[in-house]
C-alpha cells in the first residue's frame, strides 16, 4: 500500500517542510529608508539610514553609493545612533560620470555580521555635471560581511516575501490539477467511461479549492505590498472570473438530472473552461499595466526575484502543493465514485 | 454547400413564418434602449458604448438561446439523421452570427435614435462589431447547445455564458471605447487582434466541442 503512494508522502513532507521553513528562516538584514532622498551634486551631505533586522551596533562597517558596478563613492563619515539607524556623511563631487544632470544612485551598506545590504535607487542626485571626470567614483567594493542563513529582504515586500512559498505554488498546483481535470474530461468524451468523469469531477473540485486559496492568500499579500485586500488589479479580476467559470461548470453539473447528460456536458464544458482559463490568467493580464509581476512589463520571475536561499524552499513548495493537490483531487474523485455507486444501488 | 444553405433558408424561414420569435427580441432592444433612454437622458459617449453592448449581450442571448429551444429534441434528432454534424454546426452559427449582426445593427439604430451616435471612427466600429458579433455568436452556440437541454434553461444560460464571455467583451469595449475619437491603427491594433485571437479559441472549441454536444 505504502509502495504506490510514496507521492502522497512525499507531497505532504515537502508541504510541511515549506511551511516551517518559509515561517522560521529570519528574515535577512536590509536598508528600510533614507532621508533626505535627493542630493545636490558637488556639496557635502548626512542622510539618516534606517535599517532592519540590522546590527549597526556592532562590529566594523561601510557604505557606498552605487552609480554602477565600476562606479562606487564611498561614505565619508558612519555615525552610528543604534543598532538599527546610523548617518552617514558623503561629499558628492560635482561631476558625476553620468550622461544625466539627475541621476538615481543605490546605497550600499557592508557590515561585519549583517552582510551586503542594497537599497535600490535609494538617492537621486540632482544637478550633476556629466563628466568622464571620474577619479573620486571609481571604486570597487568588497563583501567582508559574514553570510547566514535567511531569506533577502526586497523593499516594501519586506516579512511578505515569505508568500511566495504559499501563494505562488498554488497557481502552480491549480494549473497542473485543472489540465489533469481536463484530460479526463477529454478521456470521458472519447471512451464514456463513468470512472474518467468522476475524477474528472474530483480534480475539478481539487483545483477550485486550490484557486480559493489563492485568491486569499493573493489578497492578503495585496493588503501590505499593494495597500487594499481588493484593488480591482486586472490579474485578480480575471482570477476571480476564471474561477466564476469552474464554478458555473459545478452550477451544470447539479442542474442535469440525467447522470449521462451530466457527465458529457460538464466534460465539454470542462474543456471549454480549461481553454480560456489560460489567456484569462497568463495572457490578458500581460497585455495590461498591472501591479502584479508579470504584467506590464515587469517579469514575474526575474532574477533577482529568487535567490538561492528561496528557491531551497520555493521549488519543494511548487512540488509539494502539486503533489497535494492531485492527491485531494483523486481522493475527492474516488469518493464521488463511491456514493455514486452507492446511489445506482440504492436506486435498484 | 447545398445542406448549409438550405438549413439556413429553414432557420429563417421558421422565423419569418412564426415572426413572434422575431418581433419579441425586436422589442426586447427598443424596450432596453428606451428604458435607458428615459433613466439617462443624455447618454455621454463611454457610457453608450458600453450600454450598447450590453444591451446586446442580453439579446444575443436570447436569440441564440431561442434558436435551439424553437425545435425541440426530435427535430434536432431528425436533423442529425439527414445531415453531418460539422454542416449543422456551420448552418447553427452562420444562423447566428447572422442573428446577432441583426440585433447589433438594430441596437445600434434604437440606440442612435434615442440617444445620438457619438462614434467617430465609423468604419473601424464596424469591423469591432463584426468580430465581436462572430465571437458572441460562437460562445453563445455552444453554451446553448448545452443548455437548452437542462432545467432551468435561461438561469443556466446566463451563469454558464457570462464568465466566459468576459474575455471577449473586454477588449470589445476597449476597442469601441477607442472609435469614440478619430483615431490611429496602431492604437486600436492590440485590441483587434485580440478579438481575432478569442474568435479563433471559440470557434476552434465550438469545432471540436459541438458534436458532443449535439449527438445525444
Amino acid at each position: 500500500m505504502i509502495k504506490g503512494a510514496w507521492w502522497k508522502y512525499l507531497g505532504a513532507a515537502l508541504v510541511l517542510y515549506s511551511l516551517i521553513a518559509g515561517m522560521l528562516v529570519p528574515l535577512g538584514p536590509g536598508i528600510d529608508g533614507v532621508s533626505p532622498s535627493a542630493l545636490q551634486a558637488g556639496k557635502r551631505h548626512t542622510i539618516t539610514v534606517s535599517g532592519y533586522n540590522t546590527h549597526y551596533g556592532e562590529g566594523e562597517m561601510g557604505a557606498w553609493l552605487r552609480l554602477s558596478a565600476k562606479y562606487n563613492l564611498a561614505a565619508e563619515s558612519i555615525v552610528v545612533v543604534d543598532n538599527r539607524k546610523v548617518q552617514l556623511t558623503f561629499d558628492i563631487p560635482a561631476k558625476v560620470p553620468s550622461p544625466d544632470t539627475v541621476t538615481a544612485v543605490s546605497l550600499i551598506i557592508d557590515h561585519m555580521e549583517d552582510g551586503l545590504s542594497v537599497l535600490p535607487q535609494a538617492i537621486f542626485l540632482t544637478k550633476c555635471s556629466p563628466s568622464s571626470e571620474d577619479a573620486p567614483w571609481r571604486l570597487e567594493i568588497e563583501s567582508g560581511g559574514a553570510e547566514y542563513f535567511h531569506f533577502p529582504y526586497r523593499g516594501r515586500l519586506a516579512e511578505t516575501i515569505r508568500n511566495t512559498y504559499y501563494h505562488v505554488p498554488l497557481w502552480f498546483a491549480l494549473m497542473i490539477v485543472l489540465a489533469v481535470s481536463m484530460v479526463q474530461a477529454v478521456k470521458y468524451l472519447r471512451t464514456r467511461d463513468p470512472l474518467a468523469d468522476q475524477k474528472s469531477f474530483g480534480y475539478a473540485s481539487a483545483g477550485i479549492v486550490l484557486g480559493l486559496l489563492g485568491i486569499a492568500t493573493g489578497a492578503v499579500w495585496a493588503k501590505h505590498a499593494w495597500g487594499a485586500y481588493w484593488s480591482f488589479d486586472i490579474k485578480q479580476n480575471m482570477t476571480a472570473i476564471a474561477l466564476l467559470i469552474y464554478f458555473a461548470y459545478f452550477i451544470l453539473r447539479s442542474s442535469l438530472s440525467d447522470r449521462d447528460l451530466a457527465a458529457k456536458f460538464s466534460a465539454v464544458y470542462n474543456i471549454f473552461a480549461f481553454a480560456l482559463l489560460v489567456p484569462l490568467l497568463y495572457i490578458i493580464p500581460r497585455m495590461v499595466d498591472s501591479l502584479h509581476p508579470g504584467a506590464g512589463g515587469n517579469p514575474a520571475f526575474g532574477g533577482e526575484d529568487l535567490d538561492n536561499t528561496m528557491r531551497m524552499v520555493f521549488y519543494p513548495a511548487v512540488i509539494g502543493w502539486i503533489l497535494m493537490g492531485l492527491w485531494i483531487g483523486q481522493l475527492h474523485g474516488r469518493i464521488r465514485s463511491v456514493t455514486d455507486r452507492i446511489s445506482l444501488l440504492s436506486s435498484k | 454547400m447545398k445542406e448549409v444553405l438550405s438549413l439556413l433558408g429553414k432557420d429563417f424561414r421558421l422565423d419569418l413564418r412564426h415572426g413572434s420569435g422575431l418581433g419579441a427580441l425586436f422589442l426586447y432592444v427598443v424596450a432596453g434602449c428606451f428604458i435607458i433612454f428615459l433613466a439617462f437622458q443624455e447618454i455621454p459617449g463611454v457610457e453608450w458604448v458600453v450600454l450598447f453592448w450590453i444591451i446586446n449581450l442580453f439579446s444575443a442571448i436570447n436569440a441564440v438561446l431561442r434558436s435551439f429551444t424553437n425545435e425541440g429534441v426530435r427535430r434536432q434528432l431528425y436533423y442529425f439523421t439527414l445531415v453531418d454534424v460539422n454542416t449543422a454546426l456551420i448552418a447553427k452559427l452562420l444562423y447566428n452570427i447572422l442573428l446577432v449582426l441583426l440585433t447589433l445593427s438594430l441596437t445600434g439604430l434604437v440606440m442612435s435614435l434615442f440617444n445620438g451616435f457619438p462614434i467617430v471612427a465609423v468604419p473601424e466600429f464596424l469591423l469591432v462589431c463584426l468580430l465581436g458579433g462572430i465571437g458572441i455568436s460562437a460562445c453563445f452556440t455552444l453554451v446553448s447547445a448545452i443548455a437548452f437541454r437542462a432545467r432551468n434553461q435561461s438561469t443556466l444560460m446566463m451563469v454558464l455564458a457570462f464568465p466566459v464571455i468576459i474575455p471577449l467583451l473586454l477588449p470589445l469595449i476597449k476597442a469601441s471605447k477607442l472609435t469614440l475619437a478619430p483615431l490611429i491603427w496602431e492604437d486600436l491594433r492590440n485590441s483587434i487582434y485580440m478579438l481575432v485571437g478569442v474568435d479563433l479559441i471559440l470557434i476552434a472549441l465550438i469545432v471540436l466541442l459541438f458534436p458532443f454536444a449535439w449527438r445525444e
